[in-house]
């Protein structure tokens, strides 16, 4: 029994350096793997970054055309102006509809809010009407701003003119002359909208910071690093990839090689190859960081690494295991580290998630492990389980074995 | 050419499924990937707490409203444990109703009713907090519209009496009957018809664009298989080049796919998520042109299969983040206008071409296309005896 294990160990060993040095031919490969995903991450930080950086510099340019020019619009836009001025990094011009469609084509103003004719009167009467938003198609960030910026004046401006309905209504009733209901129409147009449109106070604002720490740049530091620790693995794994010839296996196995011999040196090499990766790219991020990591911390955060990046080949290898045709394995795998990283909360923290998407998250181990890195590293937690990743790990392993015998012998 | 379709129709008998599938995938996962992030977007869902000091109808009323609005997910909890839970980051945001809350409003004081605690890492406060004053501004604006009516009984000695429910009620029905004031977005030039339902941050094109790329990388296979060691010696002896092999297959693979792209953009003008215009079919086959000089070029520089793919995988991540295909680059554009020629995803989301892109790979195209020509003994051996 012991000598049997002791040759499948042997095989494993052999195709263990095997795949070692191909790697090592490969150094070239191995670099540009290692640079790729610092450079797709660094791009994307660069794109995000410069969609906040240059509204500091450059207001938005919306454009207001008033088909209505009556003395209510009139007062109307000169409160939004006033709401919306300059330091909230908006910029407002009142034009005409064919200026304002010779200005976006110019690609001078982000988008322009049209108030329709009969605007006021229609107001007045309790008809619904429509603002119409153009935007820039060349701005489209900027443009969405701009809708949701109006759509919330509308929400406000709404709630304040079925009171003014409401008062119109009521006083309707009483023996008050029609010159003054007129008069009082507008006045109480006016003061509702002035009133509505300055509800800043309402809240009174706090924030609470006590673990510093947990900062958006510090959790996507440690996100961009688990990232591209998902890219290495899903890298080092294809860059191992052989394209053994069925010639070539057979002969193999009238030398009693199965399929796991091979499928588990590669996850062994895939992985000792992401691991290093990873350590080179930890000492710099450690150095930034507040919370202090005792030895016992990098332990931790080395377990679930390894855990993590075992898991994941693991997948890697059952999808080659199970699918025959090489584009569609790469696909497939491909669009599985893309659901990796984003169940993770990487991209994007799972708490905003759909409730439907947060229920099944549990059933991620990427989820999972990404969540108690991020709770060691950023929030300094003292204490760690890994049952249930180990248990997975195991599952995997056996489901790993059961297919390759599968395929050993069926197919 | 003869002889190139007659190559490709034997091969065709054998993989036309594959070519078929890898045909309609792109199409097929657009839709599908297009469909599913919308949806996505529209659930997603920000957990908030609500600490109730105030127990009051009008404070119920707000509570109530809170937790109908679909993007939220509140869960009502006293403030120790909201700030806890906040500052582990479980929560977006917490919003405490003030004791005296209904008070203040019916007496038309309407600073600090309600507190907000944010973290540092509240992504969607703002909006939280946009929504939840609105509902504190409906209630204080239909209190100030009851104090209104009732300075004007005053002034005018009204026969009826004063009654604050009634007015309440009276606004409320209002407010509910009809959406006063609505908005409607729509990009410039693009048709009335398809307004409030495509108007999206992503781009289909962009989502097309990034399957189309890697779908493309991965047909054009063939040039690698053909390239192969083995192969390659054996096309010194053949009636054709290598190089004219691959121009004139070259020629007949972007017919087909520009003959797909073309049902592609009337396949999605029928799902209205695209409109027509003639802008856009030559912006497409741009792209498509772009496309396969590219995939000529990376498959005739590799000769194993394996490497190819991975770098197909690859180039398209990089070509696709850095267009914009996913986050918008407008302000990188703005700022440096020039780019937009050098990248085909971005000229392809905006109905444009990028010749600048397309100049230096077709250039590339000839050179490499030359520089391998000569290893064909055809090419002078035949023609010399035949005269």
């Amino acid at each position: 029994m012991s000598e049997c294990i002791l040759i499948h160990l042997k095989k494993i060993a052999f195709f263990t350096t095997q795949y070692g040095k191909s790697i090592q031919k490969k150094w070239k490969s191995l670099l540009l793997l290692f640079l790729f995903p610092i450079f797709l991450l660094a791009s994307t930080l660069g794109i995000v970054a410069s969609l906040f950086v240059p509204s500091a510099k450059e207001p938005i340019s919306v454009a207001f055309v008033d088909e209505d020019q009556t003395e209510e619009t009139k007062i109307l836009l000169e409160f939004m102006t006033l709401t919306i001025d300059k330091e909230e990094g908006i910029d407002i011009v009142s034009t005409s509809k064919n200026t304002a469609d010779d200005q976006i084509e110019d690609n001078r103003i982000s988008a322009y809010i049209l108030f329709p004719e009969g605007f006021t009167k229609k107001l007045y009467k309790g008809k619904s009407v429509s603002l119409t938003i153009v935007g820039n198609p060349s701005k489209t960030v900027d443009s969405f701003i701009i809708k949701e910026l109006a759509e919330s004046m509308t929400r406000y401006i709404s709630s304040a003119q079925a009171n003014i309905l409401t008062v119109y209504e009521y006083v309707g009733n009483t023996n008050i002359p029609d010159e003054e209901l007129e008069k009082l129409l507008i006045d109480t147009f006016i003061e509702f909208t002035l009133y509505t449109l300055g509800s800043a106070q309402i809240l009174d604002e706090e924030e609470v910071t006590n673990i510093t720490t947990t900062s958006p740049a510090n959790y996507y530091v440690v996100a961009g690093w688990f990232s591209a620790f998902t890219i290495w693995l899903f890298g080092s794994y294809s860059l191992l990839r052989k394209d053994t010839h069925i010639t070539m296996r057979i002969r193999w196995k009238l030398l009693g090689v199965k399929h796991w011999h091979t499928t588990i040196s590669q996850i062994f090499i895939s992985l000792l190859v992401s691991i290093i990766f990873v350590t080179i790219s930890f000492i710099p991020i450690s150095k930034y960081f507040a919370v202090e990591l005792f030895m016992i911390d990098y332990f931790r955060v080395f377990l679930f690494v390894l855990l993590y990046g075992l898991l994941l080949l693991i997948a890697l290898a059952l999808i080659d295991l199970w699918i025959s045709s090489k584009k569609v394995v790469l696909l497939l795998q491909f669009f599985f580290i893309f659901i990796l990283i984003v169940s993770s909360g990487a991209l994007l923290p799972t708490i905003y998630f759909p409730l439907f998407l947060k229920n099944v998250l549990p059933f991620f181990f990427s989820f999972e492990s990404f969540r108690w890195i991020v709770e060691i590293v950023l929030v300094g937690r003292n204490y760690a389980s890994f049952t249930s990743l180990g248990i997975q790990v195991l599952v995997g392993l056996i489901l790993l074995w059961i297919s390759s015998l599968w395929k050993d012998r069926w197919k | 050419m003869k002889a190139i379709l007659g190559i490709q129709a034997m091969r065709m008998r054998k993989e036309w499924k594959t070519l078929l599938t890898w045909l309609f995938v792109p199409l097929l996962l657009t839709v599908l990937t297009f469909n599913t992030l919308n949806k996505l977007g529209d659930q997603s869902n920000v957990p908030i707490g609500l600490v109730i000091e105030d127990n009051s109808t009008l404070s119920n009323n707000l509570v109530q409203k809170t937790i109908d609005t679909d993007y939220l997910q509140v869960s009502i909890l006293n403030l120790p444990e909201a700030t806890d839970l906040l500052e582990k980051h479980e929560l977006d945001s917490v919003f405490v109703i003030n004791d005296g809350y209904e008070e203040d409003i019916l007496d038309n004081r309407r600073s600090q009713l309600i507190d907000a605690y944010s973290s540092n890492r509240s992504f969607a406060y703002f909006a939280v907090a946009e929504t939840i004053s609105s509902y504190v501004q409906e209630e204080t604006t239909r209190a100030k519209a009851a104090k209104e009516i009732k300075d004007l009984y005053e002034k005018y000695d009204s026969s009826e009496e004063w009654n604050r429910e009634e007015i309440f009620q009276t606004s409320r029905e209002k407010q509910d009957k009809k959406q006063l004031i609505t908005t409607s977005f729509s990009f410039q030039w693009t048709p009335a018809e398809t307004e409030s339902e495509t108007t999206s941050l992503l781009s289909i094109w962009g989502i097309w664009g990034f399957f189309q790329i890697i779908a493309t990388l991965f047909m054009f296979d063939w040039i690698v298989k053909a390239n192969n060691n083995l192969i390659k010696v054996r096309w010194i002896f053949t009636k054709i080049s290598l190089n004219s092999y691959i121009s004139l297959n070259l020629l007949s693979y972007t017919v087909l796919l520009s003959f797909m792209d073309v049902v592609t953009i009337f396949v999605l003008h029928l799902l209205d998520l695209t409109s027509l215009s003639a802008q856009l079919f030559l912006a497409l086959f741009g792209f498509r042109v772009t496309i396969n000089i590219l995939a000529v070029l990376i498959a005739k520089n590799t000769t194993n299969i394996f490497p190819y793919y991975i770098s197909a995988i690859a180039i398209t991540l990089i070509l696709t983040i850095c267009g914009g295909a996913f986050i918008p680059i407008d302000a990188i554009i703005n700022r440096w206008p020039w780019i937009e020629s050098f990248s085909p995803v971005y000229s392809l989301i905006h109905s444009e071409i990028s010749f600048g892109f397309l100049g230096i790979i077709f250039v590339l195209l000839i050179l490499f296309l030359n520089k391998g020509g000569n290893q064909h003994v055809a090419s002078e051996f035949t023609r010399k005896k035949l005269s």
